[in-house]
């Protein structure tokens, strides 16, 4: 059975938009949160053992989003096709030495970053990780599909902006 | 376009993470620049310092609690000051200009290095000393730095 998910613009910032992933259900309704909701839902509880660590990648991506998406910034996790015109990666924030928090997103362009799911790290190898494994592999799942749209150029990318190919106010629309 | 949950969470980080976060970035900022000027790799960093390549990505990742030893082993190596201290700051970039190789003047691309000196040097400098912006009328005491190579020429 297919799954469809929708990509939705998350913020604005500065230099940077972020756009998140919504699950649709059958009637093509949305779920209540997007995945980076979910992210932010699951770790914005100041009495959360990794709290500060949240908060600080929180902060990251507000501070990235001032400055855009700097290559830099970035720790890479699994490449997908590089293409010379964007950058198709999984890449995430990681922080401090001994934190194992995670929050995945793909960089289009340093204006254009796609915020997906993430969390806790137990063990080597992000894919085979019981509590992070589902969100890398949907990350990257998601990150895959998003490139074969705009290789089609189902999804256009524009200065800043994520536009579907079949019309500028459509939404656009991932079926994995 | 704002998302709620996002801006909410964001006002509840306590400033000292702010701080800690922007200082992390300003330090990536200036090793990245150091790299740039010095026409090194992450690779070739990490070969100098003896480190794997994967260490280096880690420490040059954003929001790396980076000791004050790391960052002195850094400047050594990239021959660099990366950071300092506001009142040591003043008389250091008078006398050492060429440590910030972004206020020389260089040719930007709109987007990597556009923000300046201010943002990339981490350090107050006086605008209406150094006129940076390059529209300012200086007077006699004033250095005009918009081309770097002229001045120290001059």
């Amino acid at each position: 059975m297919n799954t469809f998910v929708q990509i939705e613009l998350f913020n604005s910032s500065e230099r940077v938009n972020y756009y998140t992933v919504r699950y649709l259900n059958g009637n093509y309704e949305g779920q209540e949160f997007s995945e980076a909701e979910k992210f932010l839902n699951r770790f914005n509880d100041k009495s959360h053992v990794y709290y500060e660590e949240f908060a600080t990648i929180l902060k990251l991506v507000q501070i990235i989003g001032e400055n855009g998406a700097l290559d830099h910034y970035f720790r890479k996790e699994r490449l997908a096709v590089a293409l010379p015109s964007y950058r198709g990666k999984v890449e995430e924030i990681q922080i401090v030495k001994d934190s194992q928090l995670r929050w995945y997103m793909m960089v289009v362009s340093e204006s254009i970053v796609v915020l997906f799911n993430g969390g806790v790290k137990t063990v080597r190898g992000a894919e085979f990780c019981p509590q992070v494994g589902p969100y890398f592999n949907a990350a990257n799942s998601f990150c895959k599909m998003i490139e074969e749209y705009i290789l089609k150029e189902d999804i256009i990318v524009s200065t800043s902006q994520l536009i579907s190919g079949y019309r500028d106010d459509e939404d656009i629309i991932l079926y994995l | 376009m704002k998302n709620p949950l996002f801006e909410k969470a964001l006002n509840d980080v306590p400033n000292y993470i702010d701080l800690f976060a922007r200082n992390s970035i300003n330090i990536i900022d200036e090793i990245n620049l150091a790299l740039e000027f010095k026409g090194w790799t992450q690779k070739e960093l990490a070969k100098s310092l003896n480190k794997s390549e994967s260490e280096i990505s880690k420490w040059l990742s954003g929001g790396h609690n980076l000791t004050l030893k790391t960052i002195s082993k850094l400047e050594d190596v990239l021959d660099a000051k990366l950071i300092t201290t506001i009142s040591k700051s003043h008389s250091y970039y008078v006398e050492n200009f060429e440590f910030c190789p972004n206020i020389g003047g260089q040719e930007n691309d709109g987007s990597k290095w556009s923000k300046g000196a201010e943002q990339y040097c981490s350090l107050p400098i006086d605008p209406m000393l150094y006129n940076l912006n390059g529209d300012v009328d200086l007077d006699e005491s004033s250095t005009n730095i918009n081309n770097m190579e002229e001045y120290l020429a001059a």
